[in-house]
């Protein structure tokens, strides 16, 4: 006596994390991000919520864009950027902006008639630490005015003080700022980030509502010291 | 390249900016969800001249004819080709690059020669006796009062010219001799590989037991604790003679240096097993306590029964949070009422509001049921209407009227609530009814006498991408019930109704085709042969405990049916 029950996929919480992967960033900057996707990805294993929903796949931009397909945070691999060598220059946001824009067209399962309930609304976090040298307005405007698989939260982080933060405002819907790029800094940041995965997928379980919770901005939890917002 | 992992930067060209020969381009069908972009048209950008064509066709497609990897060897971990974009018509690999050197800044204008690095050589090798010479008069005067002041002043201004000229030249030596080397390795890629450059990178990340493109040790930068500058290769391969022309041109000619030393460890990643959820009981100190499962079991005229379980979900269990769903059922005359209602989560005092709106809802049908009773025509899907109707205007009335009574907002005790009522005309007719303000569904299921099955939604479900409001009883207006409450009349030789939140719904959706999945084992394990409802609570409990990835909210279920009939055989 037990339910048998279909193969159907389940609902995924998908999160975007677009990493700056430029020459500029090398040292310091890019291993505190090397670790700071580990971490994230232990923290969420630890959590059973987030262990069995968040899908994370990574996009990274230096010259070109290149994206890892959506994967089940159990299986994924953090990505492991050399420290010192070999990066190309350029900061290619808009190449960037366009995988993620096609990505959700392509790889988010929209809500399907009456009661057929999609994945929930992407989270897309965005480090940067320098200004794009493409051609970004396009994309930005794109994934600003989607309808369908909105994307309601993208936070936007610029490191260093060369970041171009009025640029990420209009990409972001939440905007912060790291002066200084510490270690401590890095790790901190991405401790928010990954109890800002947790508190959305809690609050995507607990609403249980329905999506129609989702189309409003999940409340983050309050930004680290060290991370300054932009308004 | 086969045998090439994905790395960061990915693999190009020798100027790092992605490019690669066209014969790479038959590497897209095995692209393994890796997509890449690049910049785009767009004025005023940076680098333009040195970037390739950004015609949409070299944007690899993800998954030509393949499902998506997972685990997602693609990604890092795994060997893969990555697809890049096609190099620009007429490049040549193999041409020494033009552009700004990093050192430096100087513009290269020619390319460097062998003779360019003699000269340059010599000249410092010149410069450097002049300096020795003027360093030898100034010692000189300095010891011989006898030789004039002038004199002595001339060497001292000669010292640092000369040491000027010397290190120039020294490091205008170093610098051709470098771009030599790199023109040298480019041609020897060329006449070694045909039309495939050789990688000139490591995987940025191998897994262990991951198969090494490279059988010479070479130094993996993501393994490095501390990161340094990048360094002159300790490879045999000295002023322009490679000892192999297939060399892996692993390192960075020059890395600028970087302001502050990396005092930063990397972490090593490893793969851990998902947190299994806990049990855990609330706070001792919470008030508002709600067990963590409710029943209810009824058996009316006709041997019509309704049954309802309600369960805490495995995320109010871990999180050591009450249940807030909500059930209700009754049995009235012939009739069967049955609610549930589940709590919003974000809001505090959800499991009250989910508890008062399912009890006064099903308070409000049982009067409305008492007045219908000496009006004739009530069977009726008009008087159904009204049945259901009464039961939202009491719940409503008693959830502003809690709220008042605890001051706190009506948003702190949002809740949904869910309707079902049934009524047996008899000769295989019955009168069934729903309404629903939130998520989850209410059903009836007709069985014809042929055994043809059918599924009758008596429900609106509160979902749509357009929809952006919060959907919540007391955030719908009372104006909007009507479009929220359904009444009609089905026909089979058997019947049952079901009333579930979002916990169960959302498992079986779509419900046309995947409810069966419950309905089966409910009516033909648990409910088949036991005469009274309360015998099977325990069984249905036990049903509803199953386990599903991603299923984690709270699951009520209310069931009407005939405790006579085998709908599921």
């Amino acid at each position: 006596m037990s339910i048998a029950f279909s193969q159907d996929a389940i609902r995924r919480l998908p999160v975007y994390l677009l990493l700056d992967t430029s020459s500029s960033m090398q040292g310091v900057k890019i291993v505190g991000v090397n670790n700071g996707v580990v971490l994230i990805c232990q923290e969420l294993m630890s959590d059973p919520r987030a262990a069995s929903t968040v899908h994370i796949s990574v996009i990274t931009f230096a010259d070109q864009a290149y994206q890892s397909p959506l994967t089940p945070i159990a299986q994924f691999v953090p990505p492991q950027f050399p420290a010192n060598s070999s990066m190309a220059p350029g900061t290619a946001l808009g190449g960037a902006l366009r995988l993620l824009n096609e990505s959700l067209d392509q790889d988010i399962i929209a809500n399907q008639g009456a009661d057929r309930k999609g994945d929930y609304k992407p989270l897309v976090f965005l480090l940067t630490d320098g200004e794009p040298s493409d051609h970004w307005q396009t994309e930005a405007q794109r994934l600003a005015t989607r309808t369908t698989n909105k994307v309601v939260n993208v936070i936007g982080l610029g490191i260093g003080p060369y970041a171009n933060t009025n640029i990420l405002r209009q990409v972001a819907t939440t905007t912060l700022l790291m002066q200084d790029v510490t270690p401590a800094n890095i790790k901190a940041f991405f401790t928010w980030v990954s109890g800002s995965i947790m508190t959305a997928s809690h609050a995507a379980m607990a609403y249980g509502q329905g999506v129609t919770q989702q189309q409003t901005q999940v409340a983050l939890p309050p930004v680290p010291g060290g991370v300054l917002p932009q308004s | 390249m086969s045998n090439q992992g994905p790395n960061y930067p990915p693999a190009g060209g020798p100027d790092g900016r992605g490019r690669q020969t066209p014969a790479n381009n038959n590497m897209a069908p095995t692209v393994q969800g890796m997509r890449v972009a690049g910049q785009q048209a767009g004025p005023g950008r940076r680098e333009r001249q040195a970037l390739p064509n950004r015609s949409p066709q070299w944007i690899a497609q993800p998954n030509q004819g393949a499902t998506p990897v997972y685990p997602p060897t693609a990604s890092y971990g795994q060997p893969q080709p990555i697809m890049l974009a096609p190099m620009q018509e007429g490049a040549s690999l193999a041409a020494p690059v033009r552009g700004s050197h990093a050192a430096t800044g100087f513009a290269v204008p020619m390319p460097a020669t062998e003779m360019n690095i003699l000269v340059a050589r010599v000249g410092a090798v010149i410069g450097a006796l002049t300096f020795a010479a003027s360093l030898l008069i100034v010692a000189l005067s300095m010891t011989h009062h006898s030789s004039g002041i002038l004199y002595t002043a001339g060497a001292f201004v000669f010292l640092p010219i000369t040491a000027l000229f010397s290190f120039v030249f020294w490091q205008t030596a170093q610098f051709a001799s470098e771009k030599q080397r790199q023109t040298i390795r480019q041609a020897g890629q060329q006449t070694a590989g045909g039309a495939a450059p050789q990688p000139n990178a490591q995987p940025a990340y191998a897994p262990p037991g991951a198969p090494q493109p490279q059988p010479r040790p070479v130094p993996q930068p993501a393994q490095q604790a501390t990161p340094q500058h990048a360094q002159p290769p300790q490879t045999p391969e000295v002023d322009g003679e490679p000892t192999s022309p297939q060399l892996s041109p692993e390192y960075a000619p020059y890395a600028p240096p970087i302001d502050e030393e990396p005092t930063i460890e990397a972490i090593p990643f490893k793969h851990l097993d998902p947190a299994q959820f806990e049990d855990h009981e609330p706070d001792q100190s919470e008030g508002d306590r709600v067990e963590h499962t409710a029943s209810v079991a009824e058996l009316g005229d006709g041997n019509w029964a309704v049954l309802g379980v309600s369960l805490r979900g495995l995320s109010h269990k871990h999180d050591a949070k009450f249940r807030e769903d909500a059930i209700a059922g009754v049995t009235v005359g012939g009739w069967q009422l049955g609610v549930v209602a589940d709590g919003g989560g974000a809001y505090h005092l959800s499991r009250v509001g989910s508890n008062v709106g399912a009890r006064a809802a099903l308070q409000g049908m049982r009067a409305k049921l008492r007045d219908l009773a000496r009006t004739p025509g009530a069977a009726s899907t008009e008087g159904m209407y009204t049945v259901l109707h009464a039961g939202y205007s009491q719940a409503y009335e008693a959830l502003a009227e809690e709220a008042k009574t605890r001051g706190v907002a009506p948003r702190d005790m949002y809740t949904t609530l869910l309707l079902v009522a049934h009524l047996d005309l008899g000769s295989g007719r019955h009168l069934v009814g729903g309404a629903q303000v939130g998520d989850g569904a209410v059903v009836a299921r007709t069985i014809a006498a042929d055994g043809q099955r059918n599924l009758t939604r008596l429900n609106t479900p509160d979902i749509g991408a357009a929809n952006n409001e919060t959907v919540f009883f007391q955030s719908v207006s009372p104006d909007d019930w009507q479009n929220r409450i359904f009444a009609q009349v089905v026909e089979g030789a058997q019947c049952y109704c079901l009333a579930m939140t979002d916990g169960i719904a959302d498992d079986f959706t779509p419900l046309e085709r995947e409810l069966v999945r419950l309905e089966e084992p409910l009516f033909r394990d648990v409910l088949a042969g036991k005469k009274s409802p309360r015998d099977a609570v325990p069984a249905v409990e036990s049903l509803l405990d199953y386990r599903r990835p991603g299923s984690f909210d709270d699951r009520s279920l209310v069931c009407i049916y005939n405790t006579r009939e085998r709908p599921w055989k």
